[in-house]
């Protein structure tokens, strides 16, 4: 309630309620007040730096517009969605990137769980490795990416001997997911760590003394308590593995139908200064980074402590 | 130590003169470095062997009116178109002169982004320069361009295994069958892998058929009977097993490493093989068996009694539309390519002269002993499609005809069609 006991005494009761009842919503007021200007600087620095590209992105996508022909700008509504979703080279690297995404995701997830469960339990030396599984995160992708390039370089790599594994399609692909799950495999592991230490021993004792073993423990217990963070973690590397560009960039930079989404919007973009079909190319990229979004969010959402109560 | 370190923290106007006089030094560099003169930013082909050489010379020809500054582009050819256009577009006034391969010139004068030259200046920079490399620097009647060096393939063989050289494809495909058939070493060396130089192979066959990708104005593609008896040589070739068995992962290095290693009969490449295999054969004795037993040759007739009308290779200069400088560019980009520098880039980085004048230097023919041939095959080179487009098209034209054993001539020839028209109304998706 209202703070009434700080009236003056000669003032009646309902008198200084109201009088502070004021008082408190003025506080208030400014309070927001301050708090908008507060947050305006960044509102304004996100509309220029995220709104004001989105919003042209997807302006220049109704247009015929190349920066070769900059005279020829037209106007043609759906026009390049129609080309875009109409073209084989669209929906295999959309097949690609699908690929890639789902394939990498689940052997970062199961790696990530079995490096932090380990990291969760070890006892010596947990400093260490602990920063020692962080390495391969720490490294700059293009670095990284140029390393397993000249590992599967032929005659030059000590991974490729006399084959040439980049200059297929099928191997391509597998390496690409390979340098992607090595790379994001601590990240993953990162948060599943902090998953993990959310669950209480206590009762993981009590299943230990129900009789539950290793990995029912691990299946009935932790798992549904570590289910968030399983799910962010999800979350985060599925829509990074679906813009993925580096690491295909350097090691085939999309030869050999390699391509990913990312890198056929790169291509017509800013190779082929198509900046029609590009914008078209990107704002599809971000509707299917929205449609996963709100997948996951949906599931994150049922699965939330607090709003899954009724199903246990 | 520590002591020392204390005192210097206890006055803090011992830092402030020392910074004072840091940034006086800095300022007085800094001044010095820009006493007025004009400064010309030349943007490739300056990593060229010799070239800080011919900056030097030039600017000291220059007289103090203008000082040429040399910058680094990325090695490879699409990296370096990525970042004029990235900059071109965003109208960076800091490029002055553009070192330009010779495909570019329609698309960069299409965006505005490079100036046409004044009836004057044209005159200047056609002078005493062989016509292909002109018509290279030309965008619909108009000069873009100062030619600077050109390039073009020829046949290398091995006169151990067929003393005279074969004087038409078909030729050439049936001595090596029977080199073959001997027992020998037979295989053909061509760039089949799907990039930049196999549209150069690819643009030679289609040219010396009489045929070309897109129309003269670049608003048609233009495939017909001449496509189809392209295609269909290319993948005669192809299927014939007398290419090497990575012809769809070739590219100059491996044609090369091929005629090197001594696999290959004949090898169709740029001029630089000569000089490549005379410095390996300094060193490596297999390199040296193959440098003492080399020849070349015109490159082969695709019709017979038509010489071959091979690709142009090369770099043009070009004037930025946003540079602060034209005229001093103008005249810088004349010196860098005077008939005495071409004969330096020449003998230095390999540059093969668009200069007429050059060819007569006996310290050219020396070192260029193919000169005759080069010459006569210059005169008749075409150039790659003409169009702002040729980027794309290139891309759509090697993915196409990938791997080169796969081309079926008639439907291959009706995806062609189909994509380049696309590209053209500015529909096509590069892959």
């Amino acid at each position: 309630m209202t703070t009434s006991s700080a009236g003056p005494a000669a003032l009646g009761a309902d008198a200084g309620t109201a009088i502070a009842k004021q008082r408190h919503s003025e506080g208030k007021r400014a309070e927001r007040r301050l708090g908008l200007l507060l947050c305006a600087p960044a509102i304004i620095v996100m509309l220029a730096v995220a709104a004001y590209p989105l919003v042209y992105a997807v302006w220049l996508s109704f247009f015929r517009a190349d920066l070769r022909t900059p005279d020829d700008q037209e106007f043609i509504g759906l026009g390049n969605y129609i080309t875009v979703l109409s073209s084989p080279i669209w929906w295999n690297a959309f097949g690609v990137t699908m690929f890639i995404t789902v394939i990498g995701t689940f052997f970062q997830l199961v790696l990530g769980m079995l490096l932090a469960i380990v990291m969760h339990r070890t006892i010596i030396g947990r400093g260490l490795v602990r920063t020692s599984a962080l390495v391969p995160y720490a490294i700059v992708t293009v670095v990284a990416a140029f390393s397993w390039r000249f590992a599967w370089t032929q005659n030059l790599g000590w991974l490729a001997g006399e084959s040439a594994p980049l200059t297929d399609r099928w191997s391509s692909l597998w390496i690409i997911i390979l340098s992607e799950v090595w790379k994001t495999v601590p990240f993953m592991a990162l948060l599943l760590m902090a998953g993990l230490a959310l669950v209480p021993e206590d009762l993981l004792k009590a299943a230990s003394m129900d009789g539950a073993n290793a990995w029912q423990r691990f299946w009935r217990v932790t798992v549904p308590i570590i289910k968030p963070a399983i799910l962010v973690a999800l979350l985060f590397r599925t829509l990074d593995s679906f813009r993925i560009f580096d690491n295909i960039f350097v090691l085939t930079s999309g030869a050999n139908d390699t391509a990913s989404v990312s890198i056929l919007a790169y291509n017509n973009l800013i190779r082929g200064l198509n900046l029609g079909i590009g914008s078209t190319m990107s704002v599809l990229i971000f509707i299917s980074i929205a449609i996963i979004a709100f997948i996951y969010i949906k599931l994150f959402g049922a699965a939330a402590p607090g709003a899954g109560d009724d199903r246990r | 130590m520590e002591p020392r370190f204390r005192k210097a923290r206890s006055r803090p106007w011992q830092h402030f003169a020392a910074l004072s006089a840091v940034g006086a030094l800095a300022f007085g560099l800094v001044s010095c470095a820009s006493d007025d003169t004009v400064v010309v930013n030349v943007y490739g082909g300056t990593a060229a062997a010799g070239f800080d050489r011919i900056i030097a010379s030039c600017n000291e020809a220059a007289e103090g009116r203008y000082r040429i500054q040399g910058n680094l582009l990325p090695a490879d050819a699409d990296s370096q178109r990525e970042q004029f256009v990235r900059r071109l577009a965003s109208r960076d006034s800091g490029m002055d002169l553009l070192g330009m391969d010779v495909t570019w010139t329609a698309e960069f004068a299409e965006a505005g982004w490079i100036r046409e030259l004044t009836a004057e200046q044209a005159e200047l920079a056609t002078a005493d320069i062989l016509q292909p490399p002109i018509d290279t620097a030309t965008w619909q009647d108009r000069l873009y361009g100062i030619p600077k060096h050109t390039n073009v393939q020829l046949l290398w063989y091995r006169p151990s295994l067929t003393p005279q050289p074969p004087r038409t494809w078909d030729e050439m495909l049936e001595m090596a069958a029977e080199l073959r058939d001997r027992g020998e070493i037979y295989q053909i060396g061509f760039t089949g892998a799907r990039y930049e130089g196999y549209v150069v192979g690819f643009n030679t066959l289609l040219n010396s058929f009489g045929g070309d990708l897109v129309n003269e104005d670049s608003t048609e593609a233009t495939i017909d009977e001449n496509t189809l008896q392209a295609l269909e040589l290319m993948s005669r070739f192809a299927t014939s097993g007398l290419a090497s068995a990575s012809l769809s992962n070739a590219q100059e290095p491996e044609v090369f490493a091929e005629f090197q290693q001594g696999r290959s009969a004949f090898s169709l490449n740029w001029p630089y093989v000569l000089s490549a295999m005379r410095a390996a054969a300094e060193t490596d004795a297999q390199s040296r068996s193959v440098y003492e037993d080399m020849a070349f040759a015109q490159y082969p007739e695709v019709v017979p009694g038509e010489p071959a009308r091979v690709t142009l290779g090369g770099m043009n200069y070009a004037i930025s539309t946003f540079s602060e400088h034209p005229e001093e560019a103008f005249d810088a980009a004349m010196c860098l390519r005077s008939p005495e520098h071409q004969l330096w880039a020449a003998l230095d980085a390999g540059d093969v002269p668009a200069n007429v004048t050059v060819y007569d230097d006996p310290e050219f023919q020396d070192a260029y002993p193919m000169y005759e041939i080069l010459l006569e095959q210059l005169e008749i080179a075409v150039p790659r499609p003409k169009t702002p487009f040729y980027q794309n098209i290139s891309t759509i034209v090697s993915s196409t005809l990938s791997p080169p054993a796969a081309i079926d001539p008639e439907a291959t020839a009706d995806e062609l069609r189909d994509r380049i028209q696309d590209t053209l109304e500015g529909r096509g998706i590069l892959p």
